[in-house]
């Protein structure tokens, strides 16, 4: 590595609310090598200061956000890592993209660790090398939106850049998300609560430096090649057209007519009702204009709305994600779009994951209709499924833990043990989390990814499922690349065969674009495949020789290290679970099976197997630690009394 | 003379100016069934089959919903078409 730092601006800023002390620390060069950045140093600030069993609303906790080297230059599309333990106990990881992450960078840090709890409310103001905390007394109880304006309005400078949280996250409810632009949402497993625990109501950022690249000839020609790779005309990829037209939320009626909508709290896979709500009437009725994160070739994230008419009249924000759509709209029954829009409104508003508000309104409906609820237990709602009225109510009833939006702000997991009743029959989580939009049984290599993601469910980690069409990876191109995979297998998405192998492909390489960082949207056609492009625009941004392998290897690193860090805190193979409804309940309309425990355990021994774990406890072996030059894991987990094989 | 049910997204939807329609055809393959539709809104077997390739798109997709069994993507034009399908053009 030569003196002179390329990409990395080799800056840590540590501020501990308890003791109002801050810090400014040199990131050490080692990590860079073996971690990159983002959600790779994360993981590695995270293992090593924060300790088993805490509370992870404590002072002892730590939220951690971080970038990396690709951060601020047009290939990182501005996204941000914030890593924190959960009040389950495992990791909590998720970003978002937009604005925030560049500007950190140009105020001269990487990474920014909070420590410590503060008496009152506070937020971070950072304006380059000047860092103060505030006070934040006047904004605690503020929605993201007032938040936002008010924070610029205090500095004077609406060109700043501001990641918050809202009522949501300081009322500490389950699933809380950290924002900025808005709507711009990530963290949902944890993130936004353990800030509110902080009492830290935002972090506000004004840089005014750049990132000094290592060679910008090469890097400006790879850029080119990975922006062609997503133009509308030259892609080799049938989602890229779409989303960048559309945005994500285009595949809506394609993913009903497959079969691939969780309708109904997943009872049913596809939604009668879908044409009155899908991206298309979205486009007729709400959508204005696109919107983008920092230099994205193709705005997959949506776009700004606003409703006009009608009883959700005055409805404006953005952001109409494919899971957003499928969440507001068939997974709680719901046939009325205008009122898809406004719980999307409302979440981004109150600060709320809207993945964890639907599975949640979704698993309340069904317990009512079933007569496990009852309008004495609902605040007199009547729940049933399409009863948008009754969804819009809860969710804000959630967000301020009012009456029985305070048992569903415990999260699903939580509600049905407080329940009781058999409740927990119909909870569709993982690891105490929510599941996302993804379908289970008639994806089985999405299956795997969300139930074994460290986090709880999360396609991010291992985001696509698939490489978009089998004529992208022949047979030559695997054999160059060095890649032993089946895709034809893969793309027989109800067997067992080549998942596990295809997944831990995934999760190395998805982890690794995390680790640069850029946006799991660019993994997209030949460039899901074939990662060269992007080691090579690693080299070319830090100066650095990565090789193809040494860059998976990162991705494989990072995954084991927060593995070893859910194994420390008693995560083991029995959490790795597929929700009894996807194991028994088949799909008779679109003749799909259930994904049974048996079929789940073939793919699940393969993936432990390939990945170096433990195939009765997922606890990293000793080899694989070694072989990761992660030996300092093995010894800390062997001081915690686990037994590293 | 198989009686099909086409829905049009994204792209095709523009294209067609309609979500969905019936379509009574004589053709018996789904290559046939894009010559026909070509006729009624020009361009839109090209979508699916650029002229220069000869072969389905990379960027278009065409996936079937077929009785009695789990819906299925066609990666082949002469796949067969049969009374009763469903057809999404997307």
């Amino acid at each position: 590595m030569t003196g002179k730092l390329y990409g990395w601006k080799g800056r840590i800023l540590r501020v501990n609310l308890s003791s109002g002390k801050i810090l400014k620390q040199d990131l050490p060069k080692d990590w860079m090598r073996d971690y990159v950045g983002c959600r790779g140093i994360n993981a590695r600030i995270l293992y090593e200061e924060v300790k088993p069993g805490i509370d992870s609303f404590g002072p002892e906790n730590k939220l951690i956000f971080g970038t990396g080297p690709l951060e601020g230059t047009p290939i990182g599309m501005g996204r941000v890592s914030i890593t924190t333990r959960s009040d389950r106990g495992c990791i909590a990881e998720g970003g978002f993209g937009g604005f925030w992450g560049p500007e950190l960078k140009y105020a001269g840090y990487d990474y920014v660790i909070v420590e410590g709890v503060s008496e009152k409310p506070c937020y971070i103001w950072i304006d380059d090398d000047n860092v103060e905390i505030r006070s934040a007394e006047h904004i605690w109880g503020k929605d993201t939106f007032d938040t936002d304006r008010m924070i610029k309005e205090e500095v004077g400078d609406f060109n700043i850049q501001v990641a918050y949280i809202g009522p949501a996250g300081e009322n500490l409810v389950h699933s809380s998300l950290v924002l900025t632009d808005l709507c711009r949402g990530g963290g949902r497993s944890g993130c936004g609560e353990v800030m509110g625990s902080k009492k830290l109501k935002a972090i506000a950022v004004r840089g005014t430096g750049g990132v000094q690249i290592a060679d910008p000839e090469e890097y400006g020609k790879l850029w080119n090649q990975i922006f062609q790779a997503h133009d509308h005309y030259n892609t080799d990829d049938h989602y890229v057209p779409i989303y960048s037209v559309w945005g994500s939320c285009g595949m809506t009626r394609m993913f009903s007519f497959t079969g691939s909508l969780q309708t109904r709290n997943a009872q049913e896979a596809e939604f009668y009702r879908i044409d009155d709500v899908c991206a298309e009437k979205y486009f007729e009725k709400y959508a204005l204009r696109g919107t983008a994160c920092f230099c994205c070739p193709y705005a997959a994230e949506g776009k700004w709305h606003e409703v006009r008419d009608g009883e959700y009249a005055g409805t404006k924000g953005k952001n109409m994600w494919a899971g957003s759509n499928f969440a507001f709209t068939a997974l709680i029954g719901n046939a009325n779009l205008a009122a898809a829009v406004k719980l999307v409104d409302e979440c981004n508003r109150l600060g709320m994951d809207q993945y964890f508000v639907a599975y949640s309104i979704a698993w309340a409906m069904e317990c009512y209709e079933k007569g496990i609820l009852t309008k004495q237990d609902t605040d007199g709602l009547e729940l049933n499924f399409g009863n948008h009225r009754a969804a819009v109510e809860l969710a804000e009833k959630i967000a301020y833990r009012k009456g029985f939006g305070g048992i569903l702000a415990l999260g699903v997991e939580k509600a049905s043990q407080k329940i009781g009743r058999g409740s927990d029959r119909y909870k569709l989580t993982v690891k105490g989390l929510e599941l996302e939009m993804m379908p289970w049984r008639n994806l089985y290599q999405a299956a795997l990814g969300n139930a074994t993601s460290e986090t709880g469910p999360d396609h991010t980690k291992w985001y696509p499922p698939y490489p978009s069409n089998p004529r992208i990876a022949t047979p030559e191109l695997l054999k160059e690349l060095g890649l032993d995979l089946d895709l034809k297998s893969v793309f027989n998405t109800r067997t067992t065969d080549g998942k596990a192998k295809f997944m831990k492909f995934r999760y190395d390489s998805t982890t690794f674009i995390e680790c640069l960082p850029s946006c799991v949207y660019m993994i997209r056609g030949r460039l899901g495949i074939d990662f060269r492009p992007w080691v090579k625009i690693l080299n070319a941004s830090t100066g650095l020789d990565f090789t193809l392998g040494e860059a998976l290897e990162v991705g494989a690193r990072v995954v084991t290290l927060e593995r070893s860090f859910i194994v420390r805190e008693g995560y083991r193979r029995v959490h790795d679970s597929v929700p009894r409804r996807m194991r028994e309940e088949p799909l008779g309309a679109q003749f799909y099976e259930p994904l049974t425990q048996q079929k789940f355990d073939i793919m699940l021994d393969e993936y432990y197997e390939l990945q170096g774990w433990d195939r009765e406890t997922s606890i990293p072996t000793l080899r694989r630690l070694k072989e990761l030059r992660l030996e300092y894991v093995a010894e800390d987990l062997k001081k915690h009394g686990l037994e590293v094989k | 003379m198989p009686l099909v049910h086409a829905k049009y997204t994204v792209f095709t939807l523009v294209m067609t100016g309609k979500y969905d329609e019936t379509i009574q055809t004589e053709e018996k393959t789904i290559g046939g069934l894009l010559d026909e539709l070509n006729k009624k809104y020009p361009g839109f077997k090209e979508v699916f089959i650029p002229p220069e390739y000869k072969i389905m798109n990379l960027r278009t997709m065409i996936t079937v919903k077929r009785v009695g069994m789990p819906p299925f993507g066609v990666v082949d034009p002469n796949t067969e078409i049969k009374d009763g399908d469903v057809i999404l053009f997307w």
